[in-house]
């Protein structure tokens, strides 16, 4: 059974098509990209897969079950921005998880938090925003979970920052569970991206082998993903 | 271990290379354990699964080899080792040959010109 | 699970509360005993200032109370933290009756501080005989202690407050079901829905009222309402918005169940 499946996916507001006849399979220890320009249906998919949305059409299928409670317990999802109760500390926070995620680490919050060299009795409010965000992948990324969904994780962050953030990834990724980064900032992560999927103006117009479309192309992802969205 | 990749190739082909090239120049010695393709690719900034294919191939040649339980090993093979040194010996050499004679020069300039370098 | 929720959804609004719990208690004590001292011009003054701050931190603690589950039911289910609470693996159902239940405790619980700090502030035994001599007339034909009528008025104003929160839950959920985060829509929606409720408080008593003339009279006179009736209506009225209460709870459940459109 696959993981993930999206089944003829609609998204509609009114009469604006955000996303349409969206059909994908994710199976089980991939990396995946999911790339595309801002404003394309990138975080609408995302959004869809966990229940912060309703689909138009179609479906989504989780490991076989339609979005609920139990995909809940196996996906974590890092969004676009910063969603955490900001007057928590982080121990608080950290407290908040465990109560909720069965298969939170905290231990391992702890230990990846530590190299942020930061502490844990201040709120986040406190915080500078890119340190929240640091502490927010780094609570996702401490859960065991069989699907990890990283929305722009790379946005707007300091090139150590995003050393940070792929080793974050890559340490916790396991052939059990599935990465799914959707991004626009291609170059900086195509290195660890098994395979991509390329959206645009709502529709899914690529997915490939990292490797097999630069074999083909004689290009780098990101000099592929340009020419196709030349503006 | 240190490889410095290039978007515009397959990256499990660079990895392969890469390797070898570790090999040859004796940066990892003949017979050496290796480290877990998990602590290889976390190394090296890339997936696990890029790393897995890249050691299967390396395996195929028969540049390493995997010890059931105790993990994947260069080989003691060194006359293997010493083919893919003159492999990469002969590449380089013709592409530097390719590139000098792009140039217009001869291959005796060539060789004067190395001689002289000497 | 339920528990879980309902602890950091009470720790969030009490921590707010608690702080106009202590003030009202407290201003509620030097009133007490400012009042107390007789035949100071000054501390008079003062025990009347005292007295104007505790009725002021009554209000303060009903408001923030409204304000505060509203705010967080908002922040929660629709602003930036939804994408946590949404994702959390909890179905919609506990969601929601952790708001419920919540509400019901801190309500019940800042009515309790407020009847305190009256009672503190305001307890004795002239004034005993001011409520008494007021509610007499009710308490005998109702065949019932002052304490019990004074209780089913708090009891009805308890639940006349939970029917205007259940009618903001209802409007934040509405306004919200299109992805649309103005907040415009959400107070126009909760502010009909307790309108509505307010219009079937009204039919269900004018119905009532078809099969009782002294009950009719509310509706066509500016005559006094007999004891009985007055009886009556406090029924009703108990009645009436339990049922508002369980109807709007139900249908905005069955909306909310139905997945929400985070913006």
């Amino acid at each position: 059974m696959e993981l993930l499946e999206c089944i003829n996916l609609e998204k509609r507001y009114g009469d604006k098509v955000v996303l349409k006849d969206i059909n994908l399979k994710i199976p089980r220890g991939k990396i995946i990209g999911l790339l595309g320009k801002n404003g394309t249906g990138k975080t609408t998919l995302i959004k869809l897969i966990n229940d912060l949305l309703t689909p138009t059409k179609g479906k989504v299928l989780v490991n076989g079950m339609e979005v609920g409670v139990e995909s809940k317990k196996i996906i974590s999802y890092l969004p676009e921005r910063t969603y955490l109760d900001k007057s928590m500390t982080v121990e608080k926070v950290i407290k908040y998880f465990e109560d909720f995620y069965d298969n939170f680490d905290s231990n391992k919050a702890r230990k990846l938090l530590k190299k942020l060299d930061l502490d844990t009795n201040q709120k986040l409010s406190k915080m500078s925003k890119g340190m929240q965000e640091k502490v927010q992948l780094v609570l996702v990324m401490s859960r065991c979970a069989d699907l990890y969904i990283l929305d722009e994780p790379l946005g707007g962050v300091d090139p150590a920052t995003r050393d940070y953030i792929l080793d974050t990834i890559l340490t916790n990724f396991n052939e059990n569970a599935s990465v799914i980064i959707s991004t626009h900032l291609i170059s900086d992560i195509e290195k660890i991206l098994d395979e991509v999927i390329f959206i645009d103006k709502g529709k899914i117009i690529l997915t490939s082998s990292t490797d097999e479309l630069r074999e083909k192309e004689k290009s780098s992802i990101d000099e592929i993903f340009r020419r196709m969205f030349k503006c | 271990m240190n490889i410095v990749f290039d978007n515009d190739r397959p990256i499990y082909i660079q990895l392969v290379e890469g390797l070898q090239i570790h090999i040859i120049s004796g940066m990892i010695f003949p017979g050496e354990r290796l480290p877990s393709v998990r602590e290889l690719a976390l190394n090296l900034k890339v997936n696990p699964n890029t790393m897995q294919k890249a050691l299967s191939e390396l395996e195929d040649l028969g540049l390493i080899y995997t010890e059931r339980t105790n993990g994947k090993f260069v080989t003691t093979d060194k006359s293997k080792i010493e083919k893919l040194r003159e492999k990469y010996a002969r590449e380089k050499t013709s592409k530097y040959i390719n590139d000098i004679k792009e140039l217009g020069l001869s291959k005796k300039d060539i060789i004067n010109l190395i001689k002289e370098m000497e | 699970m339920l528990k879980k929720l309902l602890k950091y959804d009470l720790e969030k609004i009490y921590k707010v509360l608690i702080v106009f719990y202590s003030l009202s208690i407290f201003f509620s004590i030097l009133t007490r005993i400012f009042l107390s001292i007789e035949n100071s011009f000054i501390l008079n003054i003062i025990g009347k200032v005292c007295s104007g701050v505790t009725i002021s931190m009554i209000f303060n603690i009903l408001i923030n109370n409204v304000m505060g589950l509203w705010s967080r039911f908002r922040n929660n289910f629709y602003a930036d933290e939804s994408y946590l609470t949404h994702t959390l693996p909890i179905d919609k159902k506990t969601l929601y009756l952790s708001k419920t239940l919540s509400s019901i405790i801190t309500l019940s619980s800042s009515i309790l501080v407020i009847a305190m700090s009256l009672f503190i502030a305001y307890y004795s035994k002239e004034n005993l005989e001011l409520v008494k001599n007021l509610l007499l007339p009710l308490a005998t034909v109702y065949d019932s202690t002052i304490i019990v009528i004074i209780l089913s008025f708090i009891f009805i104003c308890f639940l006349e407050i939970m029917n205007m929160l259940e009618s903001g839950y209802v409007g934040l959920v509405l306004g919200h079901r299109k992805n649309s985060n103005k907040i415009a829509f959400s107070v126009l929606y909760g502010f009909i829905t307790y309108l509505l409720t307010q219009i079937f408080t009204i039919l269900v008593v004018f119905v009532t009222a078809l099969f009782n003339k002294d009950l009719m009279n509310l509706f066509y006179t500016m005559d006094t309402l007999n004891i009985d009736t007055i009886k009556l209506c406090i029924y009703l009225a108990m009645i009436i918005y339990t049922l508002n209460i369980f109807i709007l709870y139900f249908t905005n459940l069955k909306l909310f169940s139905k997945g929400v459109n985070v913006d």
